[in-house]
């Protein structure tokens, strides 16, 4: 009778972050695993290129292809020395397969040594950046009129964000500054979360560095799935027939992006590392670390004490707005921040208690007063259910976040964030608008 | 491996977790009826109950579900997955209808009124979530325009410690100080009326003990402040309008358990927090007109039936609409104005 005791709690109309002291540990540095995986694509039909063959060998951070075409491209480089063993579709966090490459690595070193490659003119700094690797939204950079830097952690458990503002605070900073001058913004906003001193302190700090920078501190943290919302927002607006292009564009950025933005421009490294949190009930013990991007995700939990054998359910970033894998010789892409492991205890549906299954929507109106995007997903998801998907977009179908918040407070445990994806991927001539893609790299 | 959709978390809360605490919340009520009425007050909340369980039970077990069979009948009652009884909302009906009837009623108005209310109020319109109507209430309204004459004679409060069985028919019978106030323009003490020294329905004299129970709700999370805030209030501000001395009325009659109880059901109030104040202060209005000028001197019966059918319109009104391309960032708008 697991689900009874709820009855006598209090139940909590948001998440916990009980990331507490997993954000005050120093984030390690994982080892080379033995092969990387590193794809060239990020749908089966985007064009690439490859400048290496099969047998060759590569040093870390040798540009290896091209995802995409030239102009709109971005580069892609080997992030461990080795040999490369295999250009074939490969299993991807995303899609099905996806055409990569496959590099085996040579030395075990300790640390992954970045090697510069200074081969790229500084002066046109959004070609500089692509060929550096770095994933940001380059068709709207250079129009932006407002850049937003979320600060704050959505994901209950992830600290990812946290790490990287503390350890390369310098390096966030002045990827910031870079990317303001280039986009020629005049306004600059950083988020951060009341409650939180010591991201507090540093995102002040940040501020001050920059002119036009001002910080907005709110009380609950905000989700990242407003990166795509925005962009969409924007694609929506540029389509409108009637509208003339809108000069007010906002784009929001992650703080590990304008780090590695710091490190290619000061330092000329290529994107090859990245900081994220493996936690879940799959590894002993729940860590951050730096993680070479093309690390098989088998290797990842494994080196977090875990067995990749075990694990039933892995999903890349939080338990709200992740992806789940299906399976674990995906590699880790840009853009992740977390990898969580859980092993099947209690949450397949012959083993859970029977008053967790679906009931009736009960209209208690609890998904609408925790909605951060002002929308009723209750009425949403039942018109979605009935086909009627028009009707849904006019109550605000499309300004859904996919937070994950409806899902969390319902007492019927109705899938809301489900049935909504459903109706957007559905609805009728809304091509360009589908689910939000987090993790996609190229923007053309 | 699980490739189940996102979110993945959740914070344990289900249907049943809403009716509990309408229970313990309800605990105060009937405790003060118990004491005020006597035992028969319990047999008639006993009756109630059961007969709400068992006419949805049988309503499913022989219409709704699918697949049932007979022979393992307690299992299958307790897995079948469209036996909803265990969600306990016929339970909290059971609770609420008998909160509304007068306590020296004979026990087959329960039983009636609760089948009629479970049945009708619930069932026909598509179960647990489809009702429009209030169940409890539509049992109550139906049982006072079948029987008038048994459901408007009350019992003196506190009348079953000097003897008697408590019954209609040997019970000092008594004027509840709403009708005392219509009929003969008679105040009763204040006191009186918050502790429950007063005559009237089982749940709804002792206004300390419903205000005990609202606490616990709303400590919860089960119901939120803006139906009772608005309706009370519209409640007291209207009375103050019409010349009739507000706190009076707060106290005298159902007003404390419609307020907090019967309104706030979720089902059948609009959804948005909006809706909700709107839905409150048209309660309140009509509450207070029905008491002034119209034929009955209760109601808040009639008064959040009314209500909920109009619930569905609040709540389309209340809704902001979305032109069907439009792509809305509220977060941001505190921050990109400026």
């Amino acid at each position: 009778m697991d689900a009874f005791w709820p009855t006598f709690t209090r139940r909590p109309q948001t998440p916990p972050a009980f990331a507490g002291d997993l954000a005050m540990q120093q984030s390690a540095h994982m080892p080379t695993p033995a092969q990387v995986v590193i794809p060239l694509q990020d749908t089966p039909e985007d064009p690439f290129q490859v400048f290496v063959g099969s047998g060759d060998i590569v040093q870390a951070g040798q540009k290896i292809g091209i995802m995409g075409k030239e102009p709109n491209h971005i580069a892609v480089h080997a992030t461990v020395s080795g040999t490369i063993s295999a250009i074939i579709p490969m299993p991807h966090p995303l899609v099905y397969q996806i055409n990569s490459v496959r590099i085996s690595a040579q030395q075990k070193e300790k640390k992954i040594q970045n090697r510069p490659c200074s081969t790229v003119s500084h002066e046109d700094i959004f070609y500089f950046f692509r060929e550096m690797g770095i994933p940001l939204d380059y068709a709207s950079l250079p129009n932006a009129a407002c850049l937003i830097v979320n600060a704050t952690e959505f994901e209950p458990g992830i600290s990812a964000k946290q790490r990287i503002l503390i350890e390369k605070q310098e390096a966030v900073a002045g990827g910031l500054k870079l990317l303001a001058e280039a986009s020629g913004t005049t306004k600059v906003v950083l988020i951060c979360e009341k409650k939180d001193e010591q991201i507090r302190s540093i995102v002040w700090n940040i501020c001050n560095k920059i002119q036009t920078a001002t910080v907005q501190e709110v009380d609950s943290p905000f989700p990242d799935t407003i990166q795509e919302l925005l962009r969409q927002k924007h694609a929506r607006q540029s389509c409108d027939a009637n509208k003339e292009a809108s000069s007010d564009t906002s784009l929001m950025l992650d703080p590990a992006i304008l780090a590695a933005a710091y490190d290619a421009y000061y330092h000329d490294i290529p994107f090859m590392e990245q900081l994220i949190t493996v936690a879940g009930s799959g590894v002993q013990t729940p860590m951050n670390v730096w993680v070479p991007i093309g690390t098989l995700l088998s290797d990842i939990i494994q080196y977090a004490g875990g067995d990749p054998a075990s694990a039933r359910r892995v999903t890349i970033g939080g338990t709200l707005t992740g992806r789940p894998q299906y399976s674990l010789g995906a590699p880790l892409i840009k853009k992740s921040h977390a990898v969580i492991a859980n092993i099947a205890i209690a949450f397949d549906k012959g083993r859970r208690s029977r008053f967790y299954n679906r009931c009736a929507c009960v209209r208690c109106g609890k998904c609408v007063d925790v909605c951060p995007a002002r929308i009723p997903p209750n009425t949403i998801a039942e018109l979605i259910e009935h086909r009627r998907f028009d009707d849904a977009a006019g109550l605000g179908l499309f300004s859904c976040l996919e937070c994950g918040l409806c899902y969390y407070v319902c007492p019927s445990q109705i899938p809301l964030v489900e049935l909504l994806k459903l109706g957007k991927l559905n609805s009728r001539g809304r091509d360009s608008l589908l689910i939000f893609n987090s993790y996609k790299t190229l923007y053309s | 491996m699980i490739v189940s959709s996102p979110p993945t978390l959740h914070n344990g809360e289900t249907a049943h977790c809403l009716m509990f605490d309408v229970y313990i919340a309800a605990v105060p009520a009937i405790i003060a009826g118990i004491l005020f009425f006597g035992l028969h007050a319990l047999w008639i909340l006993l009756v109630s109950i059961i007969s709400a369980v068992i006419t949805e039970l049988v309503i499913q077990m022989f219409f709704t579900a699918k697949g049932f069979t007979f022979r393992p009948l307690i299992y299958n009652i307790l897995t079948n997955d469209d036996i909803t009884i265990l969600d306990g909302s016929a339970l909290a009906t059971g609770i609420l209808l008998a909160f509304t009837l007068p306590p020296g009623a004979p026990l087959w108005i329960p039983a009636v009124g609760s089948v009629f209310a479970i049945a009708v109020g619930k069932h026909v319109f598509g179960g647990l979530g489809n009702n429009i109507f209030n169940p409890a209430l539509v049992g109550r309204a139906f049982l006072l325009a079948a029987w008038p004459g048994i459901m408007t004679t009350w019992t003196a409060p506190l009348a079953w410690l000097a003897g008697g069985s408590g019954t209609t028919v040997d019970a000092v019978t008594a004027a509840t100080p709403l009708t005392a106030m219509k009929m003969s323009n008679q105040t009763t003490p204040l006191l009186d009326m918050i502790l429950g020294n007063t005559s009237g329905c089982m749940g709804e004299t002792s206004a300390i003990a419903l205000l005990l129970g609202a606490g616990y709700l709303l400590y919860k999370g089960t119901i939120t402040w803006h139906i009772p805030f608005s309706y009370i209030g519209t409640v007291f501000i209207f009375a103050l309008l019409l010349g009739q001395d507000p706190v009076f009325h707060l106290f005298a009659g159902g007003l404390m358990l419609g307020a907090f109880y019967m309104a706030t059901d979720v089902v059948t109030s609009p959804v948005t927090r909006s809706g909700r104040i709107i839905f409150g202060c048209g309660a309140g209005m009509l509450t207070i007109l029905i008491r002034k000028y119209g034929g009955y001197p209760e109601g808040v019966c009639y008064a959040i039936l009314i209500m909920n059918a109009l619930a569905p319109l609040i709540e389309r009104i209340t809704m902001r609409s979305h032109q069907p391309d439009e792509v809305t960032v509220p977060m941001l708008d505190k921050i990109l104005k400026d």
